[in-house]
């Protein structure tokens, strides 16, 4: 069983202790610290008093505002000088809280701040001068100094728009109001034109109506403005300049302070870590001077963690425990190295609860053979090994994704197996190699490899449904003797036994009636197939008090097993069309390439690109379907004979950080 | 020689190549109107969403490869095509019905479906392996039709 065995802890320390003990838990990080389950009634426990963690979290979002704002600048910085990339430098766990003492973020945090400020004040400045320069730009002919267009005591003035289409009736009818008018037409473009009127206040009512019948658009100059309009916009463009050269210094500035990012990145750890301790405590209990801590941990961490910590601390108390059944217990998985990048797919379904058999090792071979066969070419094989295998050196990935890169090496191994046994390599590109070396083609594709399935398609169609029996098989014979483990053996034999018998009996028939072979075994298998029929008509309606009922559900469950093993069976016969599929576009691929292979002048060109481009296309759909596709089968085909899921996974506290790598003294 | 026989196995590689090519345009489209609408709220999903919206995009590469069988099958690459009697190019047509019809059908569901799990990632982007699955469910009866029209033109003889 590869799910890890898990022990209770619980941890007495001393309260003035509590700050060393849980950063002592931290650096071991293999304990998932939980609620405390008070076995003793009125022994007083108390919850930990939370403090408060506001000054903390107000101090983690100014560091990371910092980082945030720097970080616009990091390209800008690049181009200066090299930096280095402090991401990959190690610091000591106990030399943190020193180092961020030392460093006063709150001078960068100011800085940061104050030329944030005045970016954005110059951002609203130059938004504002430009739509006024954009106003004034329609104005620009007139060599009136703004100031003066106000009007006088006597002289009303209005400056606007009107629609063109408007315009001549419009200005026919201000005419038709009275004498003392005078309007003055200044400019058109397509829309509307540029209108001033002079008038004097006893039109005033009059004459808004009709510039309000006509839509008329008032515009007023900015009152504080002062001069021509050209002059004005001469003004702002010297603005504009020294706004763009402000900037430039908050630019520089800001660089400046971008190559001091390493502190902000300890400080940012160091803020993030001392936070994680602080949501420790609300898990704590104490008495009046004890703490009581519990959690979780892997039983082969246990006698590692209880030496640590009664060396370090003798006052510490640590005890173990098995779990109680009725707790929810984290799952931990662990595999042998080579399996342990199948993981990947036991985790997307969701990995197994505490008590549940890990699928992980039995899902694996089936697995690399699946993906094999579906990717099915030795060239793709080959090329997707490698590329992940560069990527996991050139990369450093963690977690989930590193088992993901490991898992697709394998799956890359696999289809260069599949693809030399059937003589695959990026399709049939071999049949084209040049004269002299075709030798290479004669020995690969005619000595090593066993079948084509190009033109001989049955065997490996025939493969594939016989994969798909063994893996059900295995799946009902993991779940009998999962059954036989929790000491439900009746329901076992009834279950899987009788079913196993019943496809055992149809399996038989067929290969003896194929082969003639003995009466006996033909008689014998008649008799499997009886018993089995029989055993689940009269067992699998057994929750039915009624005998008629019982039946009843006993046939139908007859019906829907076969169908279902059935159709569960016919489904493996994607993995023979998936890996044909490869083959065939890889085919298709070279066949278009010799198309176009004789067209004149760019020929060689053509080539090279659908040959290069063609085959890149089909190892990443491909790729993409033979993973879908495989996982598919274990889901849905192999997982619903056995397995649930669904457990929770463990998660031990420990040292997490977003920037640097923390190392503990050991 | 081009006859009656020929123009019925065009027929039959331009419906493979044709309608389950349309069903992966329509599929691929309307998953890709679900991502884009999740990546306004989140254009960092785009990996994932991108790989949901391939899905339905199979089918037609499944036609691509049905059609471009027949053409390969009756001899078009090789210079001059089979002259295939009319049984045969009649043969050659049902046998690429299959993936033309289901794949079509298939890919447009399974487009909906795909859109379906681009919603599932937006609220929930650490159920992506799920999300994945059940859009490849649709995929299967696209990948048993290629199977059957695969084996119904390999039992053809020319």
């Amino acid at each position: 069983m590869a799910v890890c065995k898990v022990k209770k802890v619980n941890i007495f320390t001393h309260i003035s202790l509590k700050d060393k003990t849980i950063e002592e838990l931290q650096k071991a990080g293999c304990i998932q610290i939980k609620n405390v389950t008070p076995k003793l009634e009125n022994y007083n426990l108390r919850d930990y008093p939370l403090a408060s963690s506001s000054e903390l979290d107000a101090a983690l979002s100014e560091v990371k505002y910092c980082i945030e704002y720097l970080a616009n600048y990091k390209g800008e910085a690049k181009k200066t000088d090299d930096l280095v990339d402090y991401s990959k430098e190690v610091y000591e766990y106990d030399n943190l809280a020193l180092l961020y003492a030392q460093f006063n973020y709150q001078d960068i945090y100011k800085k940061c701040k104050e030329l944030d400020s005045k970016l954005m004040e110059l951002k609203s400045r130059e938004n504002h001068l430009e739509s006024t320069k954009e106003e004034l730009a329609e104005w620009k002919d007139l060599e009136v100094k703004v100031e003066d267009l106000e009007g006088t005591k006597k002289v009303n003035l209005a400056l606007g728009f009107l629609p063109v289409k408007d315009c001549a009736s419009c200005l026919e009818e201000i005419k038709k109001i009275g004498e003392e008018i005078e309007v003055i037409k200044f400019g058109e473009d397509k829309r509307r034109s540029k209108i001033i009127i002079f008038s004097i206040p006893k039109y005033n009512s009059s004459l808004k109506t009709v510039l309000n019948k006509y839509n008329f658009e008032y515009f007023k100059f900015p009152k504080e403005l002062r001069g021509t309009p050209l002059e004005i916009i001469k003004d702002i463009d010297r603005e504009l300049a020294e706004i763009g050269k402000k900037r430039g210094e908050i630019t520089k500035a800001s660089v400046q302070l971008y190559k001091n990012h390493l502190p902000l990145y300890l400080a940012f750890d160091h803020l993030f870590i001392s936070k994680s301790k602080k949501e420790i405590e609300k898990y704590l209990k104490q008495t009046q001077r004890v703490l009581i801590l519990e959690g979780w941990v892997l039983e082969k961490n246990q006698d590692s963690l209880k030496k640590r910590l009664e060396e370090k601390y003798p006052e510490v108390e640590i005890s173990f425990s098995e779990p109680e059944e009725n707790e929810e217990i984290p799952t931990a998985l662990n595999n042998r190295k080579i399996i342990k990048p199948f993981e990947v797919i036991t985790e997307l379904y969701g990995i197994p609860q505490y008590k549940e058999i890990d699928p992980t090792p039995l899902l694996a071979p089936f697995f690399f053979i699946f993906f094999g066969m579906c990717l099915s070419d030795a060239g793709y094989g080959l090329i997707m090994a490698l590329l992940f295998y560069l990527a996991t050196k050139k990369i450093p990935v963690k977690g989930m994704a590193k088992k993901l890169f490991h898992l697709l090496i394998l799956g890359g191994l696999s289809s260069f197996l599949v693809g030399v046994l059937t003589g695959s390599w990026l399709g049939d590109t071999l049949n084209y190699l040049p004269k002299q070396i075709l030798w290479v083609r004669n020995i690969l594709v005619d000595k090593v490899a066993l079948i084509n399935p190009i033109n001989d398609p049955m065997p490996l169609l025939a493969f594939s449904l016989i994969l798909g029996l063994a893996q059900i098989y295995t799946g009902i014979i993991t779940k009998l003797g999962d059954n036989v483990r929790n000491n439900k053996i009746n329901d076992g034999l009834m279950d899987q036994g009788s079913w196993l018998l019943l496809i055992t009996g149809i399996l038989v028939f067929l290969v003896a009636s194929t082969l003639s072979l003995s009466k006996f075994i033909l008689s014998l298998s008649q008799y499997m197939m009886i018993g089995g029929v029989v055993s689940i008509i009269l067992t699998q309606g057994r929750a039915n008090k009624n005998i008629i009922k019982r039946v009843g559900a006993g046939i139908l469950a007859l019906y829907n097993g076969i169908t279902g093993y059935l159709s569960d069976v016919l489904s493996y016969s994607r993995l023979f069309a998936l890996g044909l599929a490869t083959s065939i576009i890889a085919v298709v691929i070279n066949t278009l390439v010799i198309l176009v292979k004789d067209v004149p002048y760019v020929g060689f060109i053509l080539v090279i690109l659908i040959y290069l481009g063609g085959h890149l296309f089909n190892l990443l759909i491909s790729a993409l379907s033979a993973f879908i596709h495989s996982a598919r089968l274990q889901y849905v085909e192999f997982f619903t004979k056995f397995y649930q899921g669904g457990g929770t996974p463990f998660r031990p506290f420990k040292i997490t950080t977003k920037y640097l790598d923390i190392q503990t003294k050991e | 020689m081009i006859t009656e026989g020929v123009v019925m196995a065009f027929l039959g590689s331009a419906i493979a190549i044709g309608l389950a090519g349309s069903g992966s345009g329509i599929g691929v489209g309307i998953a890709g109107m679900a991502g884009a609408g999740v990546m306004t709220e989140d254009p960092g999903k785009f990996g994932q969403v991108l790989l949901l919206q391939a899905l339905p995009g199979t089918q037609g590469i499944y036609g691509l490869l049905a059609g471009f069988w027949v053409l390969m099958k009756i001899g078009i690459f090789a210079g001059s095509p089979v002259a295939l009697t009319l049984d045969q190019g009649w043969q050659i047509f049902f046998a690429c019905l299959p993936i033309g019809i289901v794949g079509f059908f298939s890919a447009i569901y399974q487009g909906k479906a795909s859109a379906a799990a681009i919603g599932l990632i937006a609220r929930r982007p650490e159920e992506t392996g799920k999300a994945i699955v059940m859009p490849a469910m649709v995929e299967t009866y696209a990948v048993l039709s290629l199977l059957a029209t695969i084996l119904l033109l390999n039992g053809i003889q020319l």
